[in-house]
């Protein structure tokens, strides 16, 4: 609950919507992390930057905290809203400021939808290289947030890697601008610290992102294996060649099944695993690049080989893999969608371990991965009405990460930590370690108003959570929400 | 060798005597901290070798003091490079030098910069405990960006004893071109070629305009072609110089780094990265028009040093608040003051 006193001052700033009605804020009650809901007090949509700051303002004096939401695609519960909070809309922020062809710059608010900052610079030859699957909803601002990657990562890089400069509002309405006009300034680097710190350290008001040209040509293969051993095998023999594919993607069989009967991409329905592999460069280079890349996943032990050059069947191909999340959602009433990132040489090991695990809950696994970085998506099949099954969901999830863990790499790659995955981070960093983070937040946020209880716990919480395991998994206080 | 427990055991002794630590590898970027007091200098030099390198994963971990030359060799051998291709002002330097640092090479604009490379990092924090951030793998968005917060920071968060570092294939064909011609005609090819597929650098010193090329052989004539006339090829050399900033010369060396656009103004000493960072050597911060770029001082010259100041803006004043915060009792050399007074 907010007070009726922080309620009627907001009302009178000018320039933001206030949204009361609880038919109205429901719609605010999660982002895509659906299975944790919490509907928000008051949600605030500023249509200006004076609104924005006063409401800040205001808030920050009366220790009111606060979330922000993009568009409310992030899969980790970042935007989740508070009980005693205001959420903080920042959609209406959706204009395009500038393009700038020569210097290969767009300057864009942060409600801009990923995929709108592309379109708008297709016709200067140029795009956005990051491409997070949500890319035609999520908003430029909840990609620095969430430090999106995409199906590109392997070659263009996470969004900290396309961001020039940004502009933030900290949680007492101080704006700053991290990044100067060139490509380096002194001081410590604020502008990566930003990306993916999940809205606990400053509000993103602004984004300079850095434009490519649109490759002159671009070609997709696809090839069947029997086994997933091949296939990561075939992914590093293409790395080996001196390679750097533009995207290189794996699904196992329940995901090739689930996406063929759903899409008819004309994937093969025999295969164990398959991989997409999209090269793209020069005219002039195209064609060799791809007769080596075949030869490569032919040596490797390719069962079948297509070749997708023109628009439209690059398209078809693609459709299964982007469709893979909806086509497994056809299969079962839930899925849960999982995000480690693994040092790849031990793929063959981790999906063993997933596959003992799924026997083990009686709960069926698919598996899409971004196989050139490492970046594994299990989605857990189950059924949320069956409390039981949904209780194995959520357990087999943790041991997913623990296995990441195991095997040296990382419980999230980019959906982020957020509500999701609060707990799992007492796993992947000491005491030590949090400390420093939280030290972070203290220098940025003091009064620790902006998205608390998100991303990084608390060491109390992880020694609760510590505890929990000795208690075989009874969680000690359900009323936290955990996913 | 591994000697995190030695190197532990010094910046714990200067904690409890109150000395302020400024790590060091190969002592070759020293003067990068121009006024560093009475700080005790902790050389990593010694705790050098690689940890693990896996090049079908493109990722490669190696102690901090390991020379940056011996990084070099060993990814050589494997058909591999390090993209953001750091400065060299001496054999010694090292990894944790170049990543202390956070100078990147010609290759900047193009393929990115030193941070871009970093994945994870072990390092001893200013209570003298040792902690690790990032790690071995290029997705990571767990708990907030330590490990690029580390990059450039000049050893004033903590001593770094680990770096992992993204690493890619050599282009099959790596070649520079020369022109010869005066400072803005060099500004207007370069914003005209910005967008060549497969530039990699684009830099300019003594009179000549230095273009690279990389990628595959098939699409060298294509890149040749739309250069144009007067381009010829030359060696690496030139470029080089513009890295390791090897001009002669006895002033100090400023930077400015700033928009491609801004008009080419003062008496530059070399352009790089496309028109986005220059190089001025005089003796006195150089009269630049501040609204499209930032000079800080880089490196001394013969002269005494000029009045430098920290920054003041809000910026400055909340990266001041993040050193404090991290490094509460000044266990660590600050960040140095790079801006000329006013």
């Amino acid at each position: 609950m907010l007070s009726e006193a922080i309620t009627s001052s907001l009302r009178q700033i000018d320039d933001l919507e206030l949204i009361e009605d609880p038919s109205r804020r429901k719609v605010y009650e999660s982002d895509g992390l659906t299975a944790i809901a919490q509907m928000p007090p008051l949600v605030g949509l500023p249509n200006s930057l004076q609104a924005l700051q006063a409401a800040l303002r205001l808030c920050h004096s009366h220790g009111v905290p606060m979330v922000a939401r993009g568009a409310g695609t992030g899969l980790s519960g970042g935007a989740t809203p508070l009980a005693d909070g205001l959420l903080i809309g920042l959609a209406k922020f959706n204009r395009i400021l500038e393009i700038d062809p020569i210097k290969m710059t767009a300057r864009v608010e942060p409600g801009v939808t990923n995929l709108a900052i592309s379109k708008a610079v297709a016709s200067a030859g140029l795009f956005y290289a990051p491409d997070p699957s949500s890319q035609i909803a999520c908003t430029i601002g909840g990609n620095v947030a969430e430090n999106s990657g995409g199906v590109h990562c392997l070659k263009y890089g996470l969004t900290l890697h396309n961001v020039c400069a940004l502009k933030i509002m900290l949680a007492d309405g101080e704006v700053l601008s991290l990044g100067g006009a060139g490509l380096w300034e002194d001081g410590l680097d604020l502008l990566a610290l930003l990306h993916g710190s999940e809205g606990l350290l400053g509000l993103v008001i602004e984004v300079t992102v850095a434009l490519r040209p649109v490759p002159e040509a671009v070609t997709v293969l696809m090839a069947g294996f029997k086994d997933t051993d091949a296939a990561a095998n075939a992914v590093s023999a293409v790395i080996q060649a001196g390679v750097l594919p533009a995207g290189l993607e794996m699904m196992d069989r329940l995901a090739i099944q689930a996406a063929e009967d759903f899409v008819h991409a004309g994937y093969p329905l025999e295969a164990e695993a398959l991989l997409l592999c999209e090269l793209d460069g020069s005219e002039a280079e195209i064609a060799g690049l791809s007769e080596a890349v075949q030869a490569v996943l032919q040596a490797a032990g390719a069962d079948s080989l297509v070749e997708a050059s023109d628009a439209a069947a690059r398209a078809r191909l693609w459709l299964g893999r982007k469709a893979a999340f909806p086509a497994v959602g056809r299969i079962a009433p839930d899925y849960y969608c999982m995000d480690g990132t693994i040092p790849r040489r031990h793929l063959a090991k981790v999906l063993a371990a997933i596959t003992e695990r799924s026997m083990h809950y009686g709960l069926p696994v698919a598996n899409v991965f971004h196989a050139g970085d490492g970046n594994l998506h299990p989605l857990i099949l189950y059924d949320a009405n069956d409390s039981d099954q949904f209780q194995r969901a959520e357990a087999f999830g943790a041991d997913v990460l623990a296995i990441c863990l195991q095997f040296g790499g990382t419980i999230t790659g980019e959906h982020g930590v957020g509500l999701e995955k609060i707990d799992q981070m007492c796993n992947q960093f000491t005491a030590l370690e949090l400390a420093v983070f939280h030290a972070v937040k203290s220098a940025f946020d003091p009064s620790g108003l902006l998205n608390p209880g998100k991303a990084i716990p608390t060491l109390n919480r992880c020694a609760e959570f510590g505890a929990m395991h000795v208690h075989q998994g009874a969680q000690k206080h359900p009323e936290l929400p955990r996913f | 060798m591994d000697q995190s427990d030695v190197l532990q055991r010094v910046v714990r002794a200067a904690i409890s005597q109150r000395q302020v630590v400024q790590p060091g590898g190969g002592g070759t970027k020293g003067f990068l901290h121009p006024a560093a007091a009475a700080a005790v200098l902790v050389s990593t030099a010694e705790h050098e070798g690689v940890l693990h390198y896996h090049p079908d994963e493109l990722v490669i971990r190696v102690r901090s003091g390991t020379r940056l030359i011996d990084l070099q060799a060993t990814l050589s051998e494997a058909g591999q490079y390090l993209p953001c291709e750091p400065p060299s002002f001496g054999a010694a330097g090292t990894v944790g030098g170049m990543v202390a640092a956070g100078l990147a090479g010609p290759s900047r604009p193009y393929v990115g910069g030193v941070r871009d490379y970093v994945l994870g990092m072990k390092l001893i924090l200013p209570s003298g405990e040792i902690a690790a951030f990032g790690g071995d793998v290029m997705k990571n968005v767990a708990g907030y960006d330590i490990t690029r917060l580390n990059v450039g920071a000049r050893g004033s968060l903590g001593l770094i004893l680990e770096v992992a570092l993204k690493v890619l294939p050599i282009p099959e064909v790596v070649q520079v071109y020369g022109l010869t011609c005066d400072p803005s005609l060099a500004q207007r090819h370069m914003l005209a070629q910005r967008r060549l597929t497969g530039l990699s650098a684009s830099a300019y010193c003594d009179g000549v305009l230095l273009v690279r090329y990389q990628g595959s052989k098939r699409a060298k004539a294509a890149f040749e072609q739309a250069l144009g006339q007067g381009f010829m090829p030359v060696s690496n050399a030139g470029l080089a110089a513009v890295r390791d900033l090897s001009f002669v010369h006895t002033e100090h060396l400023w930077r400015w780094d700033g928009a491609v656009d801004a008009p080419v103004t003062g008496r530059l000493v070399a352009m790089d990265w496309g028109g986005a960072l220059r190089w001025f050597a005089s003796d006195v911060a150089p009269d630049i028009a501040a609204d499209e770029g930032v000079i800080t001082w880089f490196r001394p010259g013969e002269g005494i040093l000029p009045a430098l100041t920290p920054r003041t803006d809000g910026v400055g004043r909340l990266q001041q608040r993040v050193k404090t915060a991290l490094d509460a009792n000044g266990t660590f050399i600050g960040y140095p003051a790079l801006r000329p007074s006013s």
